[in-house]
């Protein structure tokens, strides 16, 4: 399914209508997103983001412009996309398991089901918890549940939406491996939200940074960087320095300092 | 360990001292003859009348036909709030339809319902049973509303994501989140249709544990009634306990 899974955005604008007031959201975006590719996309708070996510799962409409993935026109969701949530989103009635096999969208025999639960247990490694409900299970604990939710039907493309945004900084970086190690073993494309530079830069194989509102693509950073990702050596300086400098280029509350 | 038992005898003590204080202040009050006994009788004779009631079997054949006409009426009123409930809450036409009418009928007081069932359905057992029902009906009705109104917009989402259909939605998300609110609704429902077939019982009735409290009023028992109005506080504590005991056995997650 490789070429399949393109993901291909086009002269996207999205406008929303509140108390009969037009606010620009998204200003012709145009992006296209390689099967299997990492893309990360950096914006202010408030800048579209998550709007042009909810717009690839299709749930929303872009006001004007065509999204595809592969050669399909997204007008409605589809487990062909998955998403992940900045909160988990668990049934809290459901245990891991449930919660998991909860994402399988096709009707399968009992046994396949059970075992399609297992892999994704162990993909996310969290063998051990089959039966623990979400409420006992960590911040991190929970997001490894969603993302397992999020794969079950094997979607050519994942959506995470600053999926680790609520999570320590310890766990945070732990479970940026995590999601490296899955897109490295699944080779699913994987579209990643974020208003953190070095986990963008640590992550994507590109940078997509989003000027504030109305969003737009200002820029579009190759990180031509070999994984594991060193974020002390020089050239990862050099490219967070260079989404720092876009991303901060109009705005008046410059950073404090340039790395 | 040791600490564990002495704080757990301490709150054991906490309990029941206001228990304690009572019966000996009953019993004061009753050496003394501040008054008469055919108003406040002793608990020397309240305990021979218990004990009486419990050996000829009056007591608990009462508490069975009342705790009969309660599960009855409860399973009927219980089972008609939940589908009116689920109708209620996941349309909004039918709500708007069934909210003034709700809004009217429910504030009427139970008690208020038995002349006119009585007149409908007739002295026997149906007009019980449907003040019962209808005591229970209620409080179901409004908790299961609320719970499905509460189901959680986020959720919901990820359910579209994952193309479930809405039925599946219905069964898989809307109704396991309702389910801590039904429980309520039926905590509550219990509790007034317990206190509805006494009121049922007392005013038209020959049998059950109003009716007991009404004969023993009659014949200026004042130990009987008292021992009837007891039985009903401790047994509708025993129903309580196990509803709760259930709820945590189902929503082990709540």
């Amino acid at each position: 399914m490789s070429n399949l899974a393109d993901v291909r955005i086009k002269g996207v604008n999205k406008e929303f209508h509140i108390n009969g007031e037009r606010i620009d959201v998204l200003k012709e975006i145009d992006l296209e997103v390689k099967s299997g590719e990492f893309v990360c996309i950096v914006g202010a708070s408030g800048c579209g983001k998550s709007t042009l996510l909810k717009m690839l799962v299709g749930l929303e409409k872009p006001t004007t412009g065509d999204i595809f993935i592969g050669s399909r026109k997204v007008v409605n969701p589809s487990v062909e996309c998955g998403m992940v949530f900045q909160e988990a989103r668990l049934c809290p009635w459901l245990t891991v398991k449930g919660n998991i096999s909860f994402g399988i969208a096709k009707r399968l025999p009992r046994k396949e089901k059970a075992k399609i639960v297992v892999d994704h247990i162990k993909l996310v490694g969290l063998e051990g918890f089959e039966k623990a409900f979400s409420g006992q299970l960590s911040g991190g604990m929970q997001q490894r549940v969603s993302i397992a939710r999020a794969l079950v039907n094997r979607p050519a493309l994942l959506l995470l939406d600053e999926p680790l945004g609520a999570l320590d900084a310890l766990t945070r970086i732990n479970m940026q491996k995590e999601i490296l190690r899955i897109w490295e073993q699944e080779k699913t494309t994987m579209i990643l939200v974020t208003h953190d530079i070095d986990e963008a830069v640590y992550l994507g194989d590109r940078v997509v940074v989003l000027s504030s509102r109305p969003g737009e693509i200002r820029q579009d950073i190759k990180v031509d960087m070999a994984r594991p990702r060193d974020r002390t050596s020089d050239d990862f300086a050099l490219i967070r320095r260079k989404v720092y400098r876009e991303f901060f280029k109009d705005s008046n509350n410059q950073p404090e300092y340039f790395l | 360990m040791k600490r564990k038992i002495v704080g757990v005898l301490f709150r054991l003590a906490l309990k029941t001292a206001p228990l304690v204080g009572v019966l000996l202040l009953w019993d004061i009050v009753c050496r003394y003859e501040v008054f008469s006994p055919a108003v406040l009788p002793s608990p020397e004779r309240t305990w021979d009348t218990l004990l009486r009631l419990i050996s000829n079997g009056k007591l608990v054949s009462s508490l069975t036909i009342s705790f009969e006409r309660v599960i009855k009426g409860f399973l009927i009123g219980t089972t008609s709030g939940i589908i009116v409930g689920i109708i209620m809450g996941l349309s909004r036409i039918v709500n708007n339809l069934l909210s003034s009418l709700v809004e009217v009928l429910r504030p009427i007081p139970m008690i208020a319902w038995i002349p006119l069932l009585i007149l409908w359905l007739g002295i026997g057992e149906p007009s019980k049973i449907a003040v019962i029902a209808l005591g229970g009906f209620w409080p179901t009705l409004l908790n299961t509303i609320h719970g499905i109104r509460s189901a959680d917009s986020k959720l919901l989402e990820v359910a579209d994501i994952l193309e479930k259909n809405s039925f599946e939605k219905l069964i898989k998300v809307v109704l396991p989140s309702a389910f801590p609110s039904i429980f309520t609704g039926f905590r509550l429902g219990m509790g007034v249709s317990w206190s509805c077939v006494v009121a049922a019982e007392m005013i038209a009735s020959h049998e059950g544990i109003g009716y007991m409290i009404t004969f023993a009023r009659e014949l200026s028992q004042p130990d009987g009634v008292m021992i009837g109005m007891l039985a009903i506080g401790i047994f509708g504590l025993i129903i309580d306990s196990a509803i709760r005991f259930l709820q945590r056995k189902l929503l082990k997650w709540y």
